[in-house]
């Protein structure tokens, strides 16, 4: 889990959020990716199989993990569609936290 | 069988009475957390009531009917009590419903009017693959006229569009659609609403349930739970739908319940409001309750009640919830087609797929099925009797009341009754896809898809979710450009979310017995 102080390194918080969509891909009943690895940067979630409780599922595993608060001000529907993009949003959390 | 069309479906909004009285005596509140404001159940009355007026302005005739698309709020209440209260019937979409699944509604059933919060005219001929004849030159979204306004049009080829904005919670577009002269014809069923279902053959089909039987429903409700006016309902299960209907809309109006709405599940709202509105009673589906369980704090303040409803309880959810917030949940059971039957209140000790008694004013029972070895004994159809059971599904022969046999309907569903009088249910006998409490029919899905060019065949069928809900899954064969994105931007286009497949399987060929039938067990 990444300490909520530190400044987030975009390379590890995208192979992070590899590792938690896998996890919630893996748990249904046709993940279309073989290992983490392989799930491409800009993937577009709502085309993986994963349905919006999923995604809100995603969004509560990625809090958790990095120890901010995303749904707090976004709204569902207005989610980041793409693993680049939630990386975006993470470190950008990430970063005004430390700076705050 | 179909029945006469009754004395209290032709006399005008007669037939809506049970509803807009309910609607002029409630004194409750509705707060629409998502527009931030608090609506006092006699300004939604007042609403309602202009909304009849404009309605019968723009042509609404009394057994008219109307397609409509509303979320959660008190826009839903004032525009569905008007539109009975014009005398028209409105068959319930949810409040995302796009333009082409609006307009499809409309020609299956004949509608003359969609009456959308944000779908106008100019979307509705877009969808359609006319040209847009609805809005007036300068016109733009941000100019919409406070008031209402006619765009003329010659009546038989082309759209009326109107937007009614009657205060900063109420803004609805009704679209007049042009005549169809193939269209089939319907009985005139005033001030009746219609509710879309998924039937017990797992073809779509429109019940027809009346104000009486919506007021009898919400009546079992607040008997068994003993709702009162000092309760405050959250809903946020959608209103258009049977459950929210029922438990959201309906019961708020008798009772005097303050009504807090939203549109959009998003846990930590729902753990948040919960205890700053102070909710006593709160209509969720399992899935909803397994993100809520992590979003709250420990120990955080529950409702009174919690029910889960829509798909089946798992164990694992209902001791989760319990475990972190001290609060049980209580399992809810109904159908679009009876509305509420059971509601396991009072510590009915209940294990597994267990759902409670039936409500006061529900009856079930449990028929046998013949050449069916494979059940335990016991094992059967539920059928259910009930003041607040439909009257049929609506034909243009009239209503059909063939699913309501000696007066008990089929469910579906397969269970069975215990000594202490508690239905177990352990499945469904047909083909319907059930994506967290909502119906979806595979048939409705296949249609959409196979309408777009390049797909030779297509099979819609459920994919489990871990959660014990299911998923659309669609396996396509398709020829020519036609390809994955394609397929889910035509489904965005023409299906609610709920319908579209969430997983999407390219094939070469649909796996077929020698007699051409689809093998099911060996689609991906």
């Amino acid at each position: 889990m990444s300490s909520p102080t530190t400044p987030a390194d975009p390379a590890t918080v995208q192979a992070r959020l590899r590792q938690l969509l896998f996890a919630l891909l893996e748990q249904g009943s046709s993940c279309p990716f073989e290992s983490p690895e392989v799930i491409p940067d800009d993937v577009d979630l709502s085309a993986v199989g994963i349905t919006s409780i999923d995604f809100l599922e995603f969004a509560l595993s990625v809090e958790q993990e990095f120890q901010i608060a995303i749904l707090d001000s976004i709204e569902p529907d207005e989610l980041p569609l793409t693993l680049s993009a939630w990386q975006q949003q993470v470190c950008s959390r990430k970063k005004h936290e430390t700076q705050a | 069988m179909h029945g006469p069309v009754i004395d209290h479906l032709g006399a005008g909004c007669l037939a809506a009475a049970p509803i807009l009285s309910a609607l002029r005596s409630n004194r409750g509140e509705i707060i629409d957390l998502e527009q931030g404001c608090t609506v006092a159940g006699t300004e939604v009355a007042a609403a309602a009531d202009d909304v009849g007026r404009w309605l019968a302005n723009v042509g609404l005739e009394a057994g008219d009917r109307l397609v409509f698309s509303i979320g959660n709020g008190p826009a839903f209440i004032a525009a569905f009590c008007g539109t009975l209260a014009a005398g028209g019937s409105p068959i319930v979409l949810h409040g995302d419903t796009p333009p082409h699944e609006l307009l499809r509604f409309a020609q299956q059933y004949s509608a003359r009017f969609v009456l959308s919060e944000r779908v106008d005219g100019a979307e509705l001929v877009s969808a359609s693959g006319g040209c847009d004849g609805t809005r007036a030159s300068g016109e733009t979204k941000s100019q919409r006229p406070s008031s209402s306004r006619t765009i003329p049009a010659d009546p038989t080829t082309s759209f009326h569009s109107q937007s009614c904005q009657l205060s900063d919670w109420l803004n609805v577009h009704c679209t007049e659609l042009p005549l169809d002269p193939h269209a089939q014809s319907f009985p005139p069923l005033p001030g009746t609403p219609l509710h879309p279902t998924s039937g017990t053959t797992g073809r779509a089909k429109v019940a027809v349930r009346t104000a009486l039987q919506a007021v009898e429903e919400a009546r079992h409700y607040i008997d068994t739970m003993r709702i009162t006016r000092e309760d405050r309902i959250l809903c946020v299960v959608p209103m258009s739908h049977a459950y929210g209907f029922g438990m959201g809309f309906m019961v708020s109006l008798l009772s005097g319940a303050r009504l807090v709405t939203l549109r959009q599940f998003n846990p930590r709202t729902i753990a948040r409001v919960l205890p700053e509105q102070q909710i006593t009673i709160f209509p969720a589906v399992p899935a909803m309750l397994d993100l809520v369980v992590r979003a709250a704090a420990e120990g955080a303040r529950m409702p009174r009640l919690v029910l889960a409803a829509g798909a089946p309880l798992a164990e694992g959810t209902a001791t989760a919830f319990l475990k972190r917030t001290g609060t049980p949940v209580t399992p809810l059971y109904g159908t679009t087609e009876t509305g509420g039957i059971t509601v396991a209140v009072g510590g009915q000790d209940l294990l597994g797929s267990c759902v409670g008694r039936p409500m006061d004013g529900v009856e079930a029972r449990v028929a046998p099925i013949e050449d069916a070895a494979e059940l335990a004994p016991g094992m059967g159809r539920v059928l259910i009797r009930s003041s607040s059971m439909m009257s049929g599904y609506l034909t243009p022969e009239g209503i059909d009341e063939s699913a309501i046999r000696d007066g008990w309907f089929e469910t579906g569903d397969l269970g069975r009754i215990d000594a202490q009088g508690r239905i177990q249910l352990v499945g469904r006998e047909k083909e319907i896809i059930n994506v967290f409490g909502m119906k979806v029919v595979p048939s409705e899905v296949e249609e959409v898809i196979a309408s777009l060019a390049g797909v030779r065949e297509v099979k819609v069928y459920a994919g489990a979710h871990r959660s014990g809900s299911e998923l659309v899954k669609a396996a396509v064969a398709v020829e020519g450009d036609a390809d994955a994105n394609k397929i889910r931007a035509h489904c965005e286009a023409n299906l609610a979310p709920y319908k579209r497949p969430q997983i999407l399987h390219l094939v070469e060929s649909l796996p077929r017995s020698p007699m051409g039938k689809i093998l099911r067990d060996q689609l991906p």
